[in-house]
């Protein structure tokens, strides 16, 4: 058995019968043209790395990317989220300076 | 969003700080025969200091690999922590029910019940002994929706 998914231009082919595989692949290149990246590396913007035990998805180039957008580089990686005693509400504060960077960073994560 | 205020801003900056550390975490997808489906809910009670509303989640588990999950702020507002972690029962179940149509469909049928933990004993108690009926009637949906569930031992 195969599993295709499609997104738009994007095939992600899975099975466990690698013959079977390469059949279908070219099967599909007859029908159009299409580039076989072999096994998948980068999906739908998600890393997938091989590991010993099975896959690891991660997004480790978008999360350095929005902290290169904020500027943040160089700033020092803490341990935890937030305290869950947070207490940040509709409360009236300074408004921050530059609310359009506010919301782009804020939208990308 | 239409008004940050600094302390938004530093809340970002924080997050943003942890996201550093972390951007090596990432889901692993171990390899495993047996595909089975289980699920864990859980909620605050009346913790938004603007509206007192709950939060609640779940998280759902094929086999060692989460799979699906949410937490998010609840529509209404929960006036016990029992109805507050039963909606977030509620919500668990119609996922769990979904990934194993979703299942069925990839041809991986569940072959039993999935187990959906959660952490209020209350909120356990009212699916199996529907004495507790009287005093929760503002649940009723849900309480509907979570009891046909168990009774068809998909849950």
């Amino acid at each position: 058995m195969i599993y295709l998914l499609v997104y738009i231009d994007d095939i992600l082919l899975i099975g466990s019968d690698l013959a079977l595989l390469h059949q279908l692949i070219t099967l599909l290149s007859s029908e159009f043209k299409l580039w076989d990246l072999g096994s998948a590396h980068f999906f739908l913007g998600i890393e997938v790395k091989y590991t010993f035990m099975g896959l690891l998805l991660n997004q480790h180039k978008y999360t350095l990317d929005i902290i290169q957008r904020a500027g943040m580089t160089s700033y020092k990686p803490v341990d935890t989220l937030l305290s869950p005693s947070s207490k940040l509400g509709f409360v009236p504060g300074t408004i921050y300076s530059t609310p359009t960077c506010y919301r782009q960073i804020v939208g990308a994560l | 969003m239409h008004a940050p205020t600094k302390d938004h801003w530093a809340t970002v900056k924080h997050i943003l700080r942890y996201l550093q550390a972390s951007t090596s975490y990432g889901l692993h997808i171990t390899r495993d025969s047996s595909l089975s489906l289980h699920g864990f809910t859980d909620a605050d009670w009346a913790d938004n200091i603007d509206d007192r509303k709950s939060t609640g989640g779940y998280l759902v588990y094929l086999s060692f690999t989460p799979i699906s999950w949410k937490s998010g702020k609840q529509h209404t507002v929960a006036r016990s922590s029992t109805k507050a972690e039963y909606k977030a029962l509620a919500d668990g179940i119609a996922k769990i029910l979904w990934i194993r149509f979703l299942l069925l469909e990839l041809r991986f049928p569940s072959s039993s019940s999935t187990m959906l933990w959660c952490d209020n004993l209350w909120a356990t108690f009212l699916p199996v002994n529907p004495v507790f009926h009287a005093h929760t009637k503002y649940v009723e949906v849900d309480y509907h929706f979570v009891c046909d569930r168990v009774a068809m031992k998909e849950i």
